[in-house]
């Protein structure tokens, strides 16, 4: 049955059955239960993205009206105020008559009327008649957006635009289109129509002068060539780039904004090249060397999965900061070793980057290099290859989607990455942090909108690549592959072991040398002057006295917020994938609940999180496309616990989605049909055999959703609230503060967290493996 | 329905079914009546849609057209689990954390069978399996795990059993046994079986009546019997048993047909089709009779060994067939003897030899291209 029951991609084109098969009330459950499966993704991923795109091509301004009572007209000289995109309107009765302050600025009336700056004032009797306000210069001037007029309509009822008033305070949308993006990019001075024409136009002639360039280099048979015109329309074409190119740097001017867009993309690049390299040589060693170590090795590369990349942030700040370990030559007891490396900014977020990216991109080249035939090799030395040659011939391409996939996840990840710039970036200004600017600093979340938006077109471009090469990876490994297995080579081996045994080294440096700068006093004063600061080590650091960020309410706060996440979040994403995997027919619901499932990974943690504010705490939402708005049924969710586990389920969803998919792949594909043969009801086979038989991947899930929760901070940055204060967040707003021993305290409780309660899960499954051990084989 | 039923007389019907998956025609409107109590192997190359047929019949895969008939019931739309059957795949796909007798109960409701544990003993008896009850699936053999899936299956007494592959993961003699058990037990039970098979020994063997499917279509549905001495068609003849084609043949009067220069004898009046016309002959390699050089006797081929295969208690002869006045034509026979009457001859590589294609074995085919 070649392909009819494959789900990867989206295909739309569905057999038309002339029988069809008698629906039973089993396959409505479901039916509705996949729904449901859907529906809750549209709810987490879909329509919070909606909203945002929504705020990125919106500008917003917010109209507060207040007018007194009848009673309070008598005693008091108020007369009305109205507020409107941050500028306030006061109407007073003076004995001298009325009295209009703009901004607390009294105007001059002109008869009923006051026109000053951006505003226009009309009053009636004793009272605001009609407020309209046009955006100027100094004020949104980049948005040129039609004047939003305040009026009274009949029965005395405020009107904005012609639309009456549903609370005292209201936000008035504006659509901007593209302006937000052009202004981030500093282009000025042309109208969006024409920016996007001229985009587009040099898009065309670009990709029209490299094919023609192309056709004019390309072997051609001598009676068809024709270079002369080719060469004359490429010069035309390449005129027209050029002038376009040029029109379009006239209006470009020089934003600090934009600088963060090559910043982003040059850590993303230096960071994928330097983790992709170790991480490849450390998974080679692992894999085809006989080093010693091997266990350890494995163990080490691990290690980062379990800490918020803060950590490695303060790590580098003690190694190689200003005060650092290494900048000072060990507190000046090795002058001759002092070097100061220039941490703030580009280096030290490289450096961080490379570390939390290390172990994804060392599992993806695990499996990569393990999954290689050993006759090839034995083919190739056979034909007399050298090992040079080997290399190239038989051990990159058959690695070569692994290496690619660890291209795609090290560079969205680093690209994405809040935690290390925000410690370490100092000047260095990357998308990630400057969402968080743009949010948290200058509360303008439009341009936080723009921003996370364009944070997400190139995981997105690389989240489509990825799926387009996985697309077309084949088994390179057959049922009659052997697996390779290394042989002595003692320079080799020894090479390796070095290697191999300095980036470990370095691992556990970046992950325990915050913790060690906890335990001391005074940082690096109880080294450098030792007679007034007498005591050197202490714990005081743990007790998170007198510092902000929550202490140890925020840390069990963040231990139950992961608790739930693995508890829901391994449930709904294994029922999910059980039905979507082991459905038959409803091709097109499953279609559309996997590639549903599959989205989150493109998402960064911040978009997810500045995506679930909009969304969330919008009083309306507008279903997208139809344009119907209704009161948000979700806002009850705002500033809860559950919201926070909801973002982070699906932050890490999809990860968690094809291991449990994996696990389901592996089990007998007639489970379903026994059973159904046998009318016994799917969710009594999911109960009695799947779940026992899949226990040890819903551990692992569970596990891998408790430890990413517990570390991450860019979901939730946003998401926090006072009231319910988490220990990632804590370690960003200590570290704000310049607390940074406590900031790293924090760090360590959340690597001890995650270490011991992987060691618990990885104890259960233990058990759980060896009380079945009689089943399992 | 009842009267239905007994207008039909069948137990299982299959009415022009017909199945595709995007351009790929898996079943080509296949019609089938299979009696109550009947044994019936779906024979097959592979593609060739056998099992796609029986998910049809189960109700795992839903024809484009057609109809399925149970018992006089129209079961077309019907999910499997309304279709009261048992099905033993390929894989036998038992419960891995389940033990054997909780496999066996697995289907059966408290509702509807009193005593859950003593009916699925009653099974694993059957299946001379009950002093294993308490196993898990992973400690038994595969040819075990086999007898288990087939007690889970039988347990709930379905009307119709369903056989995917049955035997193909185990080893040789394994399977020749558990061949007579799944005959014997169905026998004992009556229970009416279907079973998918791309062994063309086990369908003869096992089945009362064969099918043979080729690429979606039905080539021929029949006794075995029927099966090896009247094929249908080429492609039946060639795929059951092994079979000698001399294509290129043409028909001369009712009786006798001529291959190049030779003159052949055929059963009276079989070449009545085909005179003047293109004839394939077959027959099968152990119907040909080597004859004395000297012997002057109809249906007689000169031949010359290419190789002697030795195949145990017989031998295989590959042979040219030369012309009659000497040089080689470009056709090969295939010959099985007995290998005690080679004792007497000493047959060696290159040597000619006389055979004799007896008239009464010889078969008749409309003259088509034959897949070899």
């Amino acid at each position: 049955m070649p392909g009819s029951d494959s789900l990867e991609g989206l295909s739309l084109n569905h057999p038309s059955h002339q029988v069809r098969l008698r629906t039973s009330n089993e396959d409505w459950v479901r039916r509705v239960l996949i729904g449901l499966g859907c529906l809750w993704l549209l709810v987490g991923v879909i329509l919070p993205l909606g909203e945002l795109l929504d705020r990125a091509t919106h500008v917003e301004f917010v109209v507060k009206i207040e007018e007194p009572t009848e009673a309070e007209k008598l005693t008091d000289s108020f007369r009305g105020e109205i507020d409107v995109a941050g500028h306030s309107i006061i109407l007073t009765q003076e004995d001298a008559g009325p009295a209009v302050y703009f901004n607390n600025k009294l105007l001059v009336l002109v008869g009923q009327r006051a026109t000053f700056g951006p505003v226009q004032i009309v009053l009636g009797k004793q009272r605001l008649e009609k407020v309209t306000y046009a955006p100027t210069r100094g004020d949104y001037a980049a948005y040129a957006v039609a004047p939003i007029v305040i009026a009274r309509g009949p029965g005395q009822h405020w009107l904005i635009d012609g639309k009456p008033l549903a609370h005292d305070v209201t936000t008035v949308q504006r659509f901007i289109g593209l302006r937000n993006f052009f202004n981030y990019f500093g282009i000025r001075g042309l109208s969006q129509l024409k920016t996007l024409g001229l985009l587009a136009y040099i898009l065309v002639t670009c990709g029209l002068s490299a094919l023609l360039m192309y056709s004019l280099v390309r072997p051609v048979p001598a009676d068809r060539r024709n270079r002369l015109l080719t060469f004359a329309v490429l010069v035309l074409m390449g005129t027209q780039a050029v002038l376009a190119l040029v029109y379009l740097g006239n209006h470009l001017s020089d934003t600090s904004l934009a600088q963060a867009v090559s910043n982003s993309l040059k850590v993303g690049f230096y960071s994928t090249v330097i983790s992709v390299t170790l991480a490849f040589a450390y998974a080679y060693g692992i894999k085809r060397t006989c080093m010693m170590g091997k266990g350890f090795y494995r163990l080490v590369a691990m290690l980062p999965l379990f800490a918020p990349t803060m950590l490695y942030g303060l790590s580098l700040v003690y190694l190689f900061g200003n005060k650092g370990l290494i900048t000072t030559g060990f507190f000046e007891s090795f002058p001759f070793l002092a070097w100061d490396i220039g941490l703030y900014g580009f280096t030290g977020v490289v450096i961080a980057e490379v570390v939390f990216t290390f172990p994804p991109a060392f599992m993806i080249l695990l499996v990569a290099v393990s999954t290689t035939d050993a006759r090839l090799y034995e083919a190739a030395e056979s034909m007399g290859a050298g090992s040079l040659k080997t290399f190239f011939t038989v051990t990159l391409p058959s690695i070569k989607f692994g290496l690619l996939s660890a291209v795609f996840v090290t560079f969205t990840l680093s690209f994405t990455d809040f935690g290390a710039p925000k410690v370490v970036g100092g000047q260095f200004n990357v998308l990630a942090v400057d969402i968080y600017k743009q949010v948290i600093g200058q509360q303008n979340f439009g341009m936080g909108a723009t921003v996370s938006i364009i944070l997400l077109a190139p995981t997105v471009l690389a989240f489509i690549a990825d799926r387009i090469v996985q697309r077309r990876a084949v088994a390179v490994v057959t049922a009659r592959s052997v697996p390779y297995t290394p042989k002595p080579q003692t320079l080799r081996d020894s090479c390796f072991f070095i290697l191999c045994g300095l980036i470990a080294l370095f691992i556990l440096t970046m992950v325990f040398m915050a913790g060690v700068a906890s335990l001391v006093k005074m940082w690096p004063y109880s080294f450098t002057n030792p007679e007034i600061y007498p005591q050197t080590w202490t714990l005081g650091h743990y007790q998170f006295n007198a510092v902000g960020g929550g202490g140890y309410s925020a840390f069990f706060n963040s231990i139950r917020m992961s608790l739930w996440t693995a508890l829901c979040g391994s449930a709904i994403t294994f029922i999910s994938a059980y039905l979507i995997e082991k459905t038959k027919g409803m091709q097109l619901l499953r279609q559309v609940g996997y590639f549903l499932s599959i989205i989150p990974l493109a998402l960064p943690g911040l978009v997810i999180g500045i995506a679930y504010i909009f969304f969330f705490n919008a009083p309306h939402i507008t279903i997208p496309l139809i344009g119907i708005s209704m009161p948000n049924p979700f806002g009850f969710l705002y500033g809860t616990m559950a919201l926070l586990v909801m973002a982070n389920i699906i932050h890490f969803y999809t990860v968690s989605f094809l291991t449990a998919t994996t696990a389901l792949r592996q089990l007998d594909k007639e489970f379903e049909a026994v059973s159904e043969s046998m009318s016994v009801p799917f969710y009594v086979t999911f109960m009695r055999v799947i779940v026992p038989v899949c226990f040890p991947a819903l551990l692992e899930i569970a596990a891998f959703y408790f430890v990413s929760a517990m570390a991450t901070v860019s979901a939730v940055i946003f998401l926090y609230t006072s009231d319910l204060p988490l220990a990632s967040v804590a370690v960003v707003n200590m570290d704000d503060a310049g607390d940074t021993a406590p900031a790293a305290a924090m760090c360590m409780l959340i690597v001890l967290t995650n270490v011991l309660m992987k060691m618990l899960f990885e104890g259960i499954s233990r058990l759980f493996r060896s009380k079945t051990q009689a089943w399992r084989n | 329905m009842k009267k239905e039923s007994e207008v039909a007389g069948h137990f299982l019907e299959l009415v022009n079914i017909s199945k595709s998956f995007g351009q790929f025609v898996a079943l080509d409107s296949i019609s089938l009546a299979v009696e109550q109590g009947e044994f019936v192997s779906i024979l097959g190359p592979s593609g060739c849609g056998k099992t796609t047929l029986l998910r049809v019949i189960a109700g795992l895969e839903v024809q484009n057209q057609g109809e399925v008939r149970l018992a006089g019931r129209d079961v077309s739309r019907e999910p499997v689990a309304l279709r009261n059957l048992g099905i033993v795949f390929q894989s036998y796909a038992l419960f891995p954390n389940i033990n054997i007798v909780g496999n066996v109960m697995y289907g059966l409701r408290k509702r509807q069978v009193v005593n859950r544990r003593t009916r699925a003993m009653d099974m694993l008896e059957l299946v001379g399996l009950a002093d294993q009850a308490h196993k898990y699936p992973a400690q038994l053999s595969g040819g075990q795990q086999q007898r288990v899936a087939l007690a889970r299956a039988l347990a709930p007494s379905p009307a119709l059993l369903l056989l995917d592959e049955p035997l193909s993961a185990l080893d040789a003699r394994v399977r020749s046994h558990l061949r007579g058990e799944i005959r014997r037990i169905q026998k004992q039970l009556g229970i009416t079986t279907i079973m998918v098979t791309h062994d063309q020994e086990e369908a003869l063997t096992m089945a009362d009546r064969v099918v043979v499917l080729n690429q979606g279509k039905l080539m021929q549905f029949a006794t075995p019997k029927e099966m090896y001495c009247h094929p249908g068609n080429v492609f039946v003849a060639d795929f059951v048993g092994s079979m000698n084609f001399l294509a290129g043949c043409k028909g001369h009067d009712a009786s006798s047909i001529s291959f190049g220069k030779y003159a052949l004898k055929t059963r009276r009046g079989a070449a009545e089709p085909y005179q003047g016309r293109p004839v394939t002959a077959a027959i099968r390699p152990k119907d040909i009779r080597i004859v004395a050089a000297d012997r002057k006797a109809a249906n007689i081929l000169r031949t010359r060994i290419e190789t002697i295969e030795f195949r145990g208690a017989s031998d295989r002869l590959y042979l040219q067939i030369l012309h009659q006045e000497g040089g080689h034509t470009d056709k090969y026979l295939e010959l099985d003897v007995q290998t005690e009457t080679l004792e007497g001859i000493s047959l060696q590589d290159h040597m000619e030899l006389q055979v004799q294609l007896p008239a009464e074995k010889m078969l008749l085919f409309p003259s088509v291209e034959v897949a070899h």
